[in-house]
């Protein structure tokens, strides 16, 4: 029996036009499970012509996938989105403005009217950047101005953030003649900022500027991919004919796939300013909540895989995977199937964001193309 | 010389080798692990007469084509399998491998039965086309095998009883 000591592939045979191997055996080692979504693969042909007479493969477990990480907030303040601020006399409020962490994301709100007395001069409308879309686009985020049959005219608040996609499953791993890779999720998308609230509009007799409008809040962070799960292949098979007779192949469970993270909740905007002789501004939208990250998907545990223009024959039969077992002479006993990684929750918000999708649950067969 | 051959079966694998029947006067076992018990059915005299130190013989696919391999007078074919045609288990077809601790080295004068490899990958390297015989037992390094036209590595085969004994005396082969 070939039973190394350390990781790694018991027999790699690559490039070899006639190979024969009989009354053999080939154990693999379990992946270490610190070393997340690792394979334990016991041969691995690549580019061959292999033939196996009464052998014996066997691989141990898989690790399990890699766990989804902490994502860093995409929230430009702790707590909500800075809030617009008060006339200054008859000059307008200051708007709130709120940058987010994603690259080029933010959101202002929209300073307040001067006030004149003349007339005040309406505020400024919140803006958002991407222009925030979720729900009635209509007078979100527009200015307040005041008119003198009827006062103040409010500001409109600012749109809430779009949400975005959740992360996509972990689908199928491929195999290379590098080896196994694993199939993580994908990462959930950061939600969208909320728009900034509109600004007062500001007033005249006495004159007094209107209050700027708060910022609205940026979306949270998406949540991370959870890894794929590592694999358990008792022969691997790389562009290669492999051909088996009486052969016994043994396979351990595949590493699960690792769930994806929650996103992060959306920030809540910013309170418009206040304003107790001018207008008031108006609050900002809040942000949306990011996707959850997807789960990745469980490692396969598989008697023979093979890819690109590899064959398979066993005990003289040519084999169209997938083949659920192995006919007698020969053998194959499956370890469980790596379990999926369910999908990260979504992040809180305003607007209700995507979750991430569960992984796929690692293939278990006798013959698998991958 | 009498010669006795045990070739044990992988661990396992289901032997098969009552099909070496046709190869008379060796002594063949079948194992269900690697070093696990045996059982021996003897048969008549063996012309195996193997056991040297020499290494050379590549490519010598005629090389044991004269030897009987048990059937007296009978043509061994060197391309069988030493399960089928145990007459194949000779210094001329093969370069033979067993554990450091019965007597393996992996030494570039090494790799007869009295003097076997220590590991297959040194052995696979350096067998060019002659065979690789492997005794049963553990190996603890892993088995590559790159950019070769040919390569056929034979398990099963009974290990020396110690360092040195090589043939005669339950070894390797013969």
């Amino acid at each position: 029996m070939v039973k190394p000591i350390l990781a790694g592939y018991v027999l790699h045979v690559d490039g070899v036009g006639d190979a024969r191997f009989e009354d053999l055996a080939f154990e693999a080692l379990p992946a270490d499970k610190t070393l997340t979504g690792t394979s334990s693969i016991a041969i691995f042909v690549s580019g061959s012509t292999v033939a196996f007479s009464r052998v014996t493969a066997t691989a141990g477990a898989g690790a399990p996938g890699t766990s989804a990480g902490s994502t860093a907030s995409n929230w430009c303040a702790d707590g909500g989105a800075p809030e617009g601020g008060a006339a200054n006399g008859n000059g307008g409020g200051n708007s709130g403005t709120c940058t987010c962490a994603a690259m080029g994301e933010s959101s202002q709100g929209g300073a307040g009217g001067a006030g004149l007395a003349t007339g005040g001069t309406t505020g400024s409308p919140g803006v958002a950047i991407p222009p925030a879309t979720s729900g009635s686009t209509f007078a979100n985020g527009m200015p307040g101005s005041w008119n003198a049959s009827m006062g103040c005219m409010s500001a409109h608040p600012g749109a809430n953030g779009a949400p975005l996609d959740g992360g996509a499953a972990g689908a199928t791993g491929s195999l290379t003649s590098s080896g196994w890779t694993v199939a993580s999720g994908g990462a959930g998308a950061t939600g969208d900022p909320g728009q900034g609230g509109g600004g007062g509009g500001g007033t005249p007799a006495p004159a007094f500027g209107g209050a700027g409008g708060g910022a609205g809040g940026c979306g949270g962070t998406g949540g991370a991919s959870g890894g794929g799960g590592g694999a358990s292949i008792a022969i691997a098979a790389v562009d290669s004919n492999v051909t088996c007779t009486q052969v016994t192949l043994m396979t351990a469970a595949g590493g699960a796939g690792a769930a994806g993270r929650a996103g992060q909740a959306g920030q809540a905007g910013g309170l418009g300013g206040a304003e107790s002789q001018g207008c008031n501004g108006a609050g900002g939208g809040s942000g949306a909540g990011g996707g959850g990250g997807g789960g990745g998907a469980g490692g396969p545990s598989v008697g023979i895989a093979i890819t690109g223009t590899s064959s398979v024959v066993v005990d003289g039969v040519p084999v169209t995977p997938p083949a659920d077992s192995l006919a007698y002479p020969s053998a194959f006993a499956a370890g469980g199937s790596g379990a999926a990684g369910s999908g990260g929750g979504a992040g809180e918000g305003a607007s209700a964001a995507r979750p991430g999708s569960d992984g796929a649950e690692g293939a278990a067969a006798a013959v698998v193309k991958l | 010389m009498r010669a006795h051959i045990l070739i044990l079966a992988a661990a396992g694998v289901v032997s098969t080798l009552g099909a070496v029947a046709a190869c008379t006067g060796a002594t063949f076992s079948s194992a269900s692990g690697d070093g696990g018990e045996t059982t021996s059915r003897e048969g008549g005299a063996s012309s195996h007469t193997s056991g040297g130190s020499s290494s050379s013989g590549h490519g010598q696919t005629d090389a044991g084509s004269t030897s009987s391999g048990g059937d007296a007078g009978a043509k061994c074919d060197p391309t069988k399998a030493p399960s089928v045609a145990p007459c194949t288990i000779t210094d001329a077809l093969g370069v033979f491998v067993a554990p450091h601790a019965k007597g393996g080295n992996d030494t570039p004068s090494s790799g007869t039965m009295a003097a076997p490899f220590a590991t297959m990958g040194y052995a696979i390297a350096r067998a060019g086309t002659r065979r690789v015989y492997v005794c049963a037992a553990t190996y603890e390094l892993s088995v590559p095998v790159a950019t070769m036209a040919k390569v056929a590595v034979f398990g099963g085969l009974a290990c020396p009883a110690s360092p040195g004994s090589g043939a005669g005396a339950g070894g390797v082969a013969a």
